[in-house]
């Protein structure tokens, strides 16, 4: 096909739309309910272009053989303008209005002559999610998430003309909803209507608080991540200007949440080998994502009994804290505050659980988001680029490689195998980089040897796919022995509380650079790291033993509500 | 008028003699055009639809000054049941969804009675609740699976990808009501219905060949003292003129398209307070989905209103006119590709009732 | 297999299952939603957004007396607008105020315009309206 784009001639095999093209010969056209990785249906119309003096929304349309496009001229920029001006009056502020034009190459305008008239009330009922839709253009993005690709249905239209809102399932609070905070609606958000539930600036009073040990702990996602929100380009690792940057904001220690990673590695690797020796709740279900655990309490509780009971290794890493490193530093455990910064948000609502507790003292007292993290360092007025590399503190850390590769999608199973294959053989796996687990896909499958036995393992992320999964396990309940599942798209890297954008190709990066981590660390698995082996040593005894399960393990409960 | 003539399913006996794909010939030969406002032909529809594994009859007539669906309801349903069976003898179709509006509930009994005695094909009959927009032939297709009342992207068109995503063939109900009157040896493609109401002795539907003139039409209804034509609320208007031929193409040379429903004003009303009402409308029947339609239509009418208090501001009107412009240009669907047309054949034709109330 | 698709409502007319409730209680509840929900395989919140995008179903129960004045262009241009502010004098309400004897709630076109001004009550029709017939109408409703 021939096609003619602003007086360029281009030869195109593949079918694509017009904004496809556009993107790949480096023309820029706004673009506002655009996403790469959702289904365009071309509702805002700012990203209209000319094709034979008629004017068409560019990214809902495909090209043809002898198009001519034009995708700026006099009429065009009068469309976006008024387009711009009905938009306006919906970002947050007048400032955020203007940077998204100047970052989508939008025409600049004057003043705003309209007034927003939407009237929903903030809706702050979860500790997750806020929903503040005042500021809300019905681009469409939080409801294809939650519907195609979560398929849990929180949000929903309400209404027609223009008196359509974007809202919450029968118009209910959202925590009466069945929104498991996976927050994939507030990433995609371009104007914030949908953000996470903001804690930082509590924390920040609280860092000035000279009589409270403040800790942050950092997941293995927010290291490859965090440099995007200062300009850096996706997949570039930060982790040594993060801690120095934490350190700076003022917390007392900064410990490597790898390192929780790690212990519930010995845990699970062991509950999986207690599991297929008595032959009982099999497939064991990975349990560390809090959003596939409110899923499924909301939507199969009858599959509880298969879930992991250990906890997430955030909560492992609080709550050893609490009692391990409250004993070892002598501070009263009710004057330290653990701080997890996590890629999550339904983390939030986690480490608010009667469960996740011991004692009545909270293994975790706050999480903050990766984007809440670059908020407070910047409110410090610190560039991350500029810092120099520290290490993480000790005596809790840092984590083994098997940590690091939590982030990704594949991550926890192949960390599990390498540690469950050294406990039932006594040898370490011969390739240690189980390339079979990895992969974009969200449904994997794979069978791996131990010893002399085979085991079926299920790779998931996405909530749609823990459907298809649990719907497979209605009819062939012993086929797996293993399932590893993510809510979000891509695993943890990809998580609801990542920094925006976020799509498959900037994962991608993410991913890659979490396994180079993991390659260049000293301790590539859980049970080798001296640190993991030292705990046990000293105070937890074995895994699975009578400390580990007060401390580290956790139960479940049918939380189902309206129906499906 | 022959949209009233009984024809007894004896013209589906004649149309079953020939091999669908000859009917379809027949039917493309005819001239036949689309009735439900797109003016399409529909032998080349049936081509491009067929092999059809479902058929829409659209009787969810909302357009306003529109009121032809309802007299063949009236009249002569049986007529509409046979072209239903000749289409899906044609389409080699074996179900046929006849979508009503949620107000023509009344006629579901006499059509299901008609059907059972009479239809050789299987025809459900679904009925609407009360929204514009399903008129329209995609969001029909969400309406029937049960989905939001919203228009789809085209393409696909609903004859590549339609109802439950299998071939679909959508035809307006005098289209499907004029297809047994081929047969008829004074068949004429020009003939069609027009609703006429407003400022005439008697509204009502009339039937009549697409051509005539204004003024034909002007005394045959009894106009009194005609000022201002409007086309329905998607079709434009144009100060009444005795030489007017009413045609699509005519009516295209004027800025206009052609509707069939034609609203006679006389010079007591006020232009502008009809364009707020034809405003009103599309603000309150579009779907929503859009932007520059939901929000376009909106910020209109607000503009609109101003002029129930006071006058509007140069600067009010220049965004009036922008907003004109620019709403069926980001729009989607046909409803917001036409909801200004009124609008800027107004300002157009009657530019001294507008300027009266700028400051 | 997805537990959520259209595809399995194939035949299954929702639209028609949401009328017949409308029709019975003259609104749609939560628990009516619910049990739509494992009827259909749909999630809750499809089946409230395919309900509030018609103009016929209600969330929550109506007045007894539901009357709508068609401001549509034809019936606009003889006077609709002013019926429906002298509706709104005689009963002493504004239009979309609830009570629960009655509710002016506002129209599009019925496709009457050859016989406007037109109005409905509950589905009752009234055609070619003066300021004289509404009240005489109102006045036989037991309205006035």
């Amino acid at each position: 096909m021939l096609v003619t784009i602003d007086g360029k001639k281009i030869k195109v095999n593949k079918k694509c739309t017009i904004l496809e093209l556009a993107t790949k010969n480096g023309i820029k056209i706004p673009t506002l309910c655009y996403h790469p990785d959702l289904r365009s249906d071309g509702k805002c119309g700012v990203c209209v272009v000319e094709v034979n003096g008629k004017l068409m929304t560019s990214c809902n349309n495909d090209i043809s053989d002898g198009m001519i496009i034009q995708t700026t001229n006099e009429r065009i920029i009068k469309q976006r303008k008024i387009n711009a001006q009905l938009v306006g009056c919906n970002f947050e502020d007048e400032e955020e209005f203007r940077k998204w034009l100047k970052l989508s190459n939008m025409p600049d305008i004057d003043e705003l002559k309209f007034k927003p008239h939407a009237s929903q009330e903030l809706d702050d009922s979860s500790h997750d999610i806020v929903m503040d839709f005042k500021n809300c253009v019905l681009c469409g993005r939080c409801i294809q998430k939650c519907r195609d690709i979560q398929t849990v249905n929180a949000i929903c239209y309400k209404g027609r003309a223009n008196a359509t809102v974007v809202t919450k399932s029968l118009g209910k609070k959202l925590i009466d909803t069945n929104c498991v905070g996976c927050g994939q609606c507030s990433l995609v958000c371009p104007t914030n209507a949908i953000r996470e539930k903001e804690s930082y600036k509590e924390i920040k009073k609280l860092l000035k608080d000279p009589k409270k040990h403040i800790i942050a702990q950092t997941a293995p996602s927010i290291r490859v991540a965090l440099g995007e929100e200062f300009g850096l380009e996706a997949g570039i690792s930060v982790t040594g200007q993060m801690v120095s940057a934490l350190k700076k904001v003022g917390f007392k220690k900064v410990f490597d949440t790898n390192f929780g990673a790690d212990l519930t590695i010995m845990e699970e690797a062991s509950e999986l080998i207690e599991r297929i020796r008595k032959n009982k709740d099999l497939p064991l279900i990975t349990s560390c994502c809090p959003a596939w655990i409110n899923f499924i309490e909301t939507f199969y509780p009858e599959y509880l009994n298969h879930l992991s009971s250990c906890k997430s290794p955030h909560q492992m890493f609080g709550a050893l804290i609490k009692t391990y490193y409250a004993q070892k530093t002598k501070i009263n455990p009710r004057d330290i505050i653990v701080v997890s910064i996590m890629p999550c948000t339904a983390k939030k609502y986690e480490s608010c659980r009667e469960e996740m507790s011991v004692g009545g003292i909270r293994d975790v007292d706050f999480v903050i988001t990766t984007r809440e993290c670059a908020k407070l360092i910047k409110s410090f007025n610190i560039d991350l680029k500029l810092e120099k590399k520290m290490q993480f503190d000790n005596p809790m850390g840092p984590g083994s490689g098997g940590g690091a590769i939590f982030a990704s999608s594949g991550g926890v199973m192949e960390s599990a195998i390498r540690t469950a294959h050294y406990f039932l053989t006594g040898k370490e796996y011969s390739a240690i980089d189980f390339k079979v687990l990895r992969g974009n896909s969200g449904f994997r499958e794979a069978s791996i040897k131990i010893g002399n036995k085979t085991l079926n393992l299920a790779i998931i992320h996405s909530l749609k796919n823990a459907r298809k999964i649990l719907e497979i396990l209605k009819k062939t309940r012993h086929k797996y022995h293993f399932i590893e599942i993510m809510a979000c798209p891509g695993g943890c890297i990809g998580g609801g509380g990542q920094p925006k954008p976020t799509s498959k190709e900037i994962i991608k990066k993410r991913a890659k650079a979490s396994y180079e981590e993991d390659k260049s660390l000293e301790f590539r698995q859980a049970h080798k790291n001296p640190n993991i082996i030292k705990v046990y040593m000293e105070f937890l005894g074995k895994p699975l033993g009578k400390l580990s399960k007060k401390l580290l393990h956790t139960k479940y409960s049918d939380k189902s509500k309206c129906g499906l | 008028m022959q949209i009233k003539r009984k024809t007894n399913f004896e013209n589906f006996k004649v149309a079953k003699k020939l091999s669908p794909e000859a009917l379809i010939k027949k039917v493309e030969k005819s001239g036949l055009m689309g009735r439900g406002g797109a003016n399409f032909p529909t032998g080349l529809k049936w081509k491009m639809s067929r092999p059809a594994k479902y058929l829409i009859c659209n009787a969810d007539e909302s357009e306003p000054g529109r009121f032809k669906d309802k007299f063949v309801l009236d009249n002569n349903p049986e007529i509409v049941i046979e072209g239903i069976n000749i289409a899906m003898y044609a389409l080699s179709t074996k179900q046929c969804f006849f979508y009503l509006r949620e107000e023509f509930k009344k006629y579901k009994e006499k059509l299901e009675k008609i059907i059972k005695e009479k239809s050789k094909y299987k025809i459900t009959i679904v009925i609407g609740a009360g929204s514009y927009i399903c008129g329209e032939e995609t969001a029909i297709l969400n309406s029937i699976e049960g989905k939001r009342a919203e228009t789809r992207h085209k393409p696909p068109y609903p004859s590549e990808r339609g109802l439950y995503d299998e071939k679909t063939c959508v035809n307006n109900i005098e289209t499907l009501a004029r297809i047994p009157l081929i047969f008829e040896d004074d068949f004429d493609n020009e003939l069609t219905l027009f609703s006429v109401s407003g400022d005439v002795q008697s509204p009502g539907v009339y039937e009549e060949r697409q051509g005539i003139t204004l003024k034909y039409l002007a005394e045959k209804v009894g106009a009194i003292d005609p000022y201002a034509i409007f086309f329905g609320a998607s079709g434009g208007c144009i100060p009444f003129q005795q030489d007017l031929i009413l045609s699509y193409k005519e009516m295209e040379k004027t800025g206009n398209f052609f509707q069939t429903g034609i609203m006679f004003f006389n010079n007591e009303k006020s232009v502008p307070d009809i364009c707020r009402s034809i405003i009103q409308f599309f603000n309150e029947e579009n779907c929503g989905k859009c932007l520059p339609c939901r929000e376009g239509n909106f910020r209109l009418l607000q503009l609109f209103q101003v002029i129930l208090k006071r006058k509007w501001t140069k600067e009010e009107f220049q965004i009036i006119q922008d907003l004109i412009d620019f709403v069926p240009n980001g729009s989607q669907c046909g409803l917001g590709k036409s909801s200004t047309i009124a609008l800027k054949s107004a300002i157009k034709y009657f530019k001294n009732e507008f300027d009266k109330l700028i400051e | 297999m997805l537990k959520y698709s259209y595809k399995i409502n194939f035949m299954k007319f929702l639209l028609e299952y949401l009328q017949k409730i409308q029709n019975k209680n003259g609104f749609i509840s939560e628990s009516d939603i619910l049990e739509a929900s494992k009827q259909f395989q749909l999630s809750p919140a499809e089946i409230f957004e395919t309900i509030s995008s018609y103009e016929k179903f209600n969330l929550w129960t109506t007045s007894e007396k539901v009357i709508k004045i068609c401001d549509s262009p034809i019936c606009h241009s003889k006077g609709g607008e002013n019926l429906i502010k002298l509706a709104e004098k005689l009963l002493n309400t504004k239009i979309g105020t609830y009570n629960k004897k009655f509710i002016i709630e506002s129209c599009q076109c019925l496709g009457e315009c050859d016989k406007g001004p037109v109005m409905t009550i509950n589905d009752e029709l009234f055609t070619n309206l003066n300021e004289e017939k509404l009240k005489q109408i109102f006045k036989d409703q037991k309205l006035i």
